[in-house]
């Protein structure tokens, strides 16, 4: 059987949940048993829907007890006036709470990526290896995920949610750069998984549910039923998320 | 089954039909393997036993070019792909009737007015749902948006001997969902089906429990979606397994009796 890690799992009580959608931190452990996720990666929907800093306690109290299945992610933010953490403080707190990834949202949070506003937080979150999760819509276009990862070739991106009207647009961005990577979850038309493995490899891919809003039980099957070989369902499964949390040195 | 799924097995031991397929490449969504061959070789990597699909060209472009292709695929794979015709408002020498002339596999009637630039409501489309409606053929509709759902919905309360099936459930919003919802309830022959845009885990079961299993029936959206991530969302969803195979095809089989 193949061991999945769910690397985009929002956890948390959200502003609207979706009819039928889990809730509950038991009714995520329910879906992840059911088709066969054992660990997933988790941000909480409070540090996406307000405050980066609300967020990070919300998601200590959410994941307590489950730590073993729920790793948690932090959605971080630039440290403009002052208003989140600076860098050094960023990666001293994740040292101590053994958080491992980081995801911003700099469309909905209404700030830039580029390095004048972000560069020293993403300089230093890249210096420790820690993996950088980002919406690809949240980048508001292909060109600007480009010029992330051309702007800071030493950190890792992982693009998750990318659709499935997004190929065009990121097939030439995973040729041009090499600190990419995508994440499986919504990458939904027909045959894309074995044609990304093909065209770019597996080692690039990543498994992610993108629950609450998308199917675990879809996004497992994706992968299940890909017409790839069993190493590189498992690489896309776990494997690389495993490979680059162990890269992290904080 | 849900073992099956676990294990990425074919899921053959039951009687699936996608009703709501593509085929051919689509002008803003990259696609490979969209003929009919690649077609088949997912739907037994599935365990799909036949899809009804419409070809992205004839959605998108000439009709008389897209409608032949969707009609020459079922004719060259029977019992495998099924073809609905798509009409086209624009053209009035343009006849879906002829499509329909006994070619066996041609089973029904697609509409896409959004991506025909238009409303499902324009008149031009009137001859092709009374003959859908003559015909007792299924009309498939593509509805993301609350008018699309209302407009669908009108013309299933219209031409209630057509099997009118709203595309995509109204996945996209509540009010369409409400709209979709409160149709399979006050009608006979509405249906939604799972295709459902932006799902997640525990839409299947909360649609099901909206408008009742018979109401449901499976459909991908191939090749926007693979096949595999609508058969895996109902075959590991919490549904009771005789209600997944109703959803998987048995509801289809019947509303489909005499064409299938």
């Amino acid at each position: 059987m193949i061991k999945f890690i769910d690397a985009n799992c929002m956890i948390g009580n959200r502003m609207a949940p979706r009819e039928g959608s889990p809730v509950t931190t038991g009714d995520f452990l329910e879906i992840m048993d059911r088709v066969g996720i054992e660990q997933a990666i988790c941000y909480h929907s409070v540090g996406v829907e307000n405050s980066c800093l609300l967020g990070i306690p919300e998601l200590e109290k959410t994941v307590k007890g489950y730590e073993d299945r729920l790793m948690k992610q932090w959605v971080v933010q630039p440290n403009i006036w002052d208003e989140f953490m600076t860098p050094h403080m960023l990666l001293a707190e994740m040292k101590k709470h053994n958080v491992k990834t980081v995801r911003f949202f700099p469309f909905s949070k209404q700030y830039s990526m580029a390095p004048y506003s972000a560069g020293s937080m993403i300089d230093a979150l890249s210096e420790c290896n820690v993996p950088i999760f980002v919406n690809y819509a949240e980048m508001q276009g292909a060109a600007n995920i480009y010029d992330l990862c051309k702007n800071y070739p030493k950190a890792k991106f992982v693009i998750c949610d990318p659709g499935y009207r997004t190929v065009r647009f990121l097939a030439p961005i995973f040729e041009s750069c090499d600190n990419i990577y995508l994440d499986s979850s919504n990458f939904i038309i027909h045959n894309a998984v074995a044609r990304f493995c093909q065209y770019v490899g597996a080692e690039r891919m990543l498994f992610g549910s993108g629950m609450p809003n998308a199917s675990a039980a879809a996004a497992t099957s994706l992968i299940r039923y890909a017409d790839i070989s069993d190493e590189e369902k498992q690489l896309i499964a776990s494997g690389n998320i495993v490979r680059l949390l162990e890269e992290v040195a904080l | 089954m849900m073992q099956r799924a676990l294990e990425g097995l074919p899921l053959d031991d039951i009687f699936i039909f996608d009703i709501h397929g593509h085929i051919e490449q689509s002008r803003v969504i990259h696609t490979a393997e969209y003929d009919a061959k690649g077609i088949i070789a997912k739907l037994d990597r599935m365990g799909v036993n036949a899809i009804a699909l419409s070809s992205n060209p004839a959605l998108q472009s000439d009709p008389w070019l897209g409608n032949d292709l969707t009609v020459q695929a079922a004719k060259e794979n029977p019992g495998r792909i099924y073809a609905y015709v798509v009409p086209n408002p624009y053209y009035e020498d343009f006849d879906v009737t002829k499509y329909f002339d006994g070619t066996p596999g041609v089973i029904g009637i697609k509409m896409h007015a959004c991506e025909q630039m238009t409303a499902l409501n324009n008149p031009a489309y009137i001859p092709a749902l009374e003959f859908a409606n003559k015909n007792k053929l299924p009309i498939l509709f593509h509805t993301w948006e609350p008018f699309e759902v209302e407009q669908a919905v009108a013309i299933g309360k219209t031409y209630k001997d057509a099997p009118v099936i709203i595309g995509h459930s109204g996945f996209t919003s509540f009010a369409s969902k409400q709209i979709a919802i409160e149709a399979c309830k006050s009608t006979e022959n509405i249906f939604v089906d799972t295709a459902i845009s932006s799902t997640y885990d525990g839409a299947i079961e909360w649609i099901v429990g909206q408008v009742g299993v018979d109401r449901v029936l499976f459909g991908t959206d191939l090749p926007f979606y693979d096949c595999s991530h609508n058969v895996g969302k109902l075959a590991l969803s919490k549904l009771s397994d005789s209600d997944k195979i109703k959803i998987f095809g048995e509801n289809a089989k019947k509303l489909l009796k005499d064409i299938i």
